[in-house]
């Protein structure tokens, strides 16, 4: 089981399977707010759901209404378990994860996604700021 | 990010938990951007107010806060769903769903402004200002060519500093972030047209990593129309929230070639042709408005085209007769609202639409599910009157 670190924006623990992007998030226009599944046809992900998930991406763009999407995934219970931002934390993401109660970290060097592929769970403490890593 | 005694209470829910969520959001987004502190803001501009945007998550939680809440800071609103003057087609449930918002935000002290351009219908404050402005579109323009600061805030930050009358004191707020420190150079790829500023914008804010670029080949001095097309073009698609223009000193630099530029128009464009026309993403000022007018004067358009403006352009337009000599070419005004998710354009009544906006095409594409035919203005009075 590896271990990195990380910085807590929004405090929580969780543990689940990743869902990975590798490309910034536009929450508004990727992602369907009645379900959490990512309806962005040109995404990589596209067909798959955040629910239930650590969802990691390496942080939003676009639309400043993107937040009410994580919030509303939230009261339909189809948010992400908690968010890893691998790249920056934004503030569409901060807010909104601040709202809804979803842990929120980001990671301290982006290379550090690479450790959290091939895994078979993640563990998010925000308390300790770290990402215990279940290998496949 | 250190807080007063003050604002510790709050967020400790001295003043009930609403009060307390809107510090826990601003504590969030200040750790998250590195803030020591926070400072006072004179304005908040506030997204989430059409329902296709918020949804019905949104609706309840406006209510909530709205009955607790009175904004402390001028605030003013995005667009709704439609025109408050024109009959309505929508559904019973958007129609009071909406209703729902408008009041929440009405009791809270919003002003009615439902605009996506608050910067060109309000007084402004003097350059150095701190504002709190979501709207990615606002937030870039008010940066990058009025000198006020903000981050490029959420529709929740906004919120939060509208509330609480402040912002934590970071990034785009601080004069050393306000630097670029990469450079956008697109050498001989010609530029004319607001639809060429505005895929410009599109493409860089795919690059930008850092909230601030350069576009150092532009010139400096950069009219009202090509403003808005860039500035709306880069927040499209990026989280970069400033860009600056002309020979700015920059470390890096990153060339855009003509076929990245097609690329970028291959993503938004999807269609040759469309059967609607749609002017305003960002909302049309007076002067794209005087510009279509000048382009349109003497002709009709053959397809049906909207124009989304803020009430107080189109009431400024109407008195000095210019909505009446642009709507002699046929075209419709549409207050209150904009092309981005608006519930009046679906795919069960449009195939596809011609707009000259970038962020238009976008959401058009994405949100609306329809076809997209990118031209600029010109070329769409030329094609279509």
């Amino acid at each position: 089981m590896n271990k990195i670190k990380c910085i807590c924006i929004v405090k929580g623990f969780a543990e689940g399977e990743a869902l990975i992007s590798n490309t910034p998030i536009n929450f508004l226009t990727m992602i369907d707010a009645e379900n959490g599944e990512i309806k962005d046809l040109n995404h990589c992900l596209y067909g798959k759901t955040l629910r239930d998930k650590i969802f990691v991406f390496p942080y939003s763009v676009g639309s400043s209404v993107g937040a009410y999407v994580l919030y509303s995934l939230k009261k339909k219970s189809a948010a992400p378990l908690a968010v890893i931002c691998s790249s920056k934390m934004d503030i569409t993401t901060a807010s909104a994860c601040a709202i809804s109660n979803i842990p929120a970290v980001h990671l301290t060097h982006t290379s550090s996604i690479d450790a959290l592929r091939n895994s078979r769970a993640l563990n998010v403490d925000g308390e300790r700021e770290q990402i215990l890593i279940y290998p496949n | 990010m250190r807080l007063t005694k003050s604002e510790e209470k709050i967020l400790a829910g001295s003043k009930g938990e609403i009060y307390a969520s809107a510090y826990r959001v601003l504590l969030a987004i200040g750790q998250a951007t590195e803030a020591e502190k926070l400072v006072p803001i004179e304005w908040a501009h506030v997204s989430g107010v059409n329902y296709n945007t918020i949804g019905n998550a949104g609706v309840d939680f406006l209510q909530e806060v709205s009955k607790e809440v009175r904004f402390k800071v001028r605030t003013t609103i995005n667009p709704m769903g439609f025109d408050r003057t024109k009959p309505v087609t929508l559904s019973k449930n958007f129609l009071s769903k909406q209703m729902q918002i408008v009041e929440s935000y009405r009791r809270m002290g919003a002003i009615q402004s439902y605009s996506c351009t608050p910067y060109e219908i309000f007084n402004l404050p003097k350059r150095g200002t701190h504002v709190s402005f979501a709207e990615s579109s606002a937030a870039v323009f008010s940066n990058s060519f009025l000198g006020l600061r903000t981050n490029k805030e959420s529709a929740l930050s906004a919120l939060a500093s509208a509330i609480t009358g402040k912002s934590p004191y970071s990034d785009l707020r601080i004069e050393e972030s306000r630097s670029p420190r990469v450079a956008v150079k697109h050498g001989g790829v010609a530029i004319n047209t607001e639809t060429d500023y505005g895929l410009l914008g599109y493409i860089a804010g795919k690059i930008a990593k850092d909230s601030c670029i350069a576009f150092s080949d532009l010139k400096s001095e950069m009219e009202m129309m090509p403003a808005k097309a860039i500035s709306s073009g880069l927040g499209t698609s990026g989280s970069c929230g400033m860009l600056t223009a002309g020979n700015e000193q920059a470390g890096d630099s990153v060339a855009i070639d003509d076929e990245e530029m097609t690329r970028a128009k291959d993503e938004l464009s999807t269609d040759e042709d469309g059967d609607l026309i749609l002017f305003g993403s960002p909302q049309l000022g007076l002067s794209e408005l005087t510009y279509l007018h000048d382009l349109i004067a003497g002709r009709k358009f053959d397809k049906r085209c909207i124009i989304f403006c803020s009430r107080y352009v189109h009431d400024q337009a109407r008195k000095i007769g210019l909505a009446a000599k642009v709507e002699s070419s046929g075209a419709e005004f549409m207050c209150d609202s904009c092309m981005c998710l608006s519930p009046l354009i679906t795919r069960d009544n449009t195939d596809s639409i011609i707009t000259n906006s970038v962020k238009g095409a976008y959401y058009m594409k994405n949100s609306n599910r329809v076809g997209v035919a990118l031209k600029d203005m010109k070329t769409i009075v030329r094609t279509y009157s």
